[in-house]
């Protein structure tokens, strides 16, 4: 079952400033081309792409921490393909949900779904005040 | 401000997503790259400024490491394979980012860059990194 969607990229500056547009799930958003998030000359920024999977999983967190706080502890992205000047879609699931480590993993893509333009995984820590 | 003409790299003349994040490289020199980004409101998490997101953290090491490859190879096209962060602490609001990126050589078309991110203190850094780089056509 899928979390419910937080507010929180509502109030979050950064995912303003990146124009993400949050999607019907915790987690899940879209994102338009803007010539901000460009890195190479036509391409999105690889530092672009590890920022939204960033977000799509802090966005996530939130909506599961039941008011425990939340630590990121790491992140890896594979770049599969270069992300082109289109909108782009991410989208976190929750792997295994521990009481203290939670494992996710992600998926970028473009236009079409089955041709991901990246893949993430990360762990995080739910720290909770005894 | 220490800088190798030979490696310098204009952030700036790249304009996109470097520009808004305004990210400067600080010091060039073969294998060796550090940069730095200033802190800008938008880089919260929260409304109330209270906390840093780890996008920008994510962001200087990107471009760090990329153009640490380029003081050891130029050929191109360079696409980067993946990232991998372990986060050691949150970024305090309002500090800026400095990103220290090293990169040993290219190996078989293969590059290595180990990146560090520290907002003030190098001995007390908020994230380190590995990212692995291939270059698709030999020059």
């Amino acid at each position: 079952m899928m979390p419910a969607r937080s507010d929180r990229l509502v109030h979050n500056p950064y995912a303003a400033f990146l124009g993400v547009e949050a999607g019907e799930s915790a987690g899940e958003f879209a994102v338009r081309w803007d010539e901000s998030l460009q890195g190479r000359k036509g391409f999105l920024h690889g530092g672009v792409i590890a920022g939204l999977f960033d977000m799509a999983f802090h966005d996530l967190m939130a909506a599961i921490a039941d008011g425990a706080a939340v630590h990121p502890v790491d992140v890896g992205v594979d770049f599969l393909r270069n992300g082109l000047m289109e909108t782009t879609y991410i989208r976190a699931h929750v792997v295994r949900q521990g009481r203290r480590i939670v494992n996710l993993q992600a998926m970028a893509w473009q236009s079409d779904p089955a041709r991901p333009i990246a893949t993430a995984r990360a762990h995080f820590a739910l720290i909770r005040k005894a | 401000m220490e800088r190798d003409d030979e490696f310098f790299m204009d952030m700036r003349a790249l304009g996109g997503h470097s520009r808004v994040m305004d990210v400067i490289q600080t010091h060039a020199e073969r294998g060796l790259v550090e940069m730095r980004m200033d802190w800008q409101p938008h880089f919260a998490a929260d409304a109330e400024g209270t906390v840093a997101s780890t996008g920008p953290i994510l962001s200087i090491i990107d471009s760090a490491s990329g153009s640490c490859v380029y003081t050891q190879s130029t050929s191109w096209p360079l696409v980067t394979l993946d990232m991998r962060v372990d986060y050691a602490r949150p970024q305090r609001p309002g500090t800026t980012l400095f990103a220290v990126a090293r990169c040993d050589g290219v190996n078989h078309r293969r590059a290595r860059v180990t990146c560090d991110v520290h907002d003030g203190d190098p001995a007390d850094p908020v994230a380190r990194s590995v990212l692995a780089f291939f270059i698709l056509e030999a020059e």
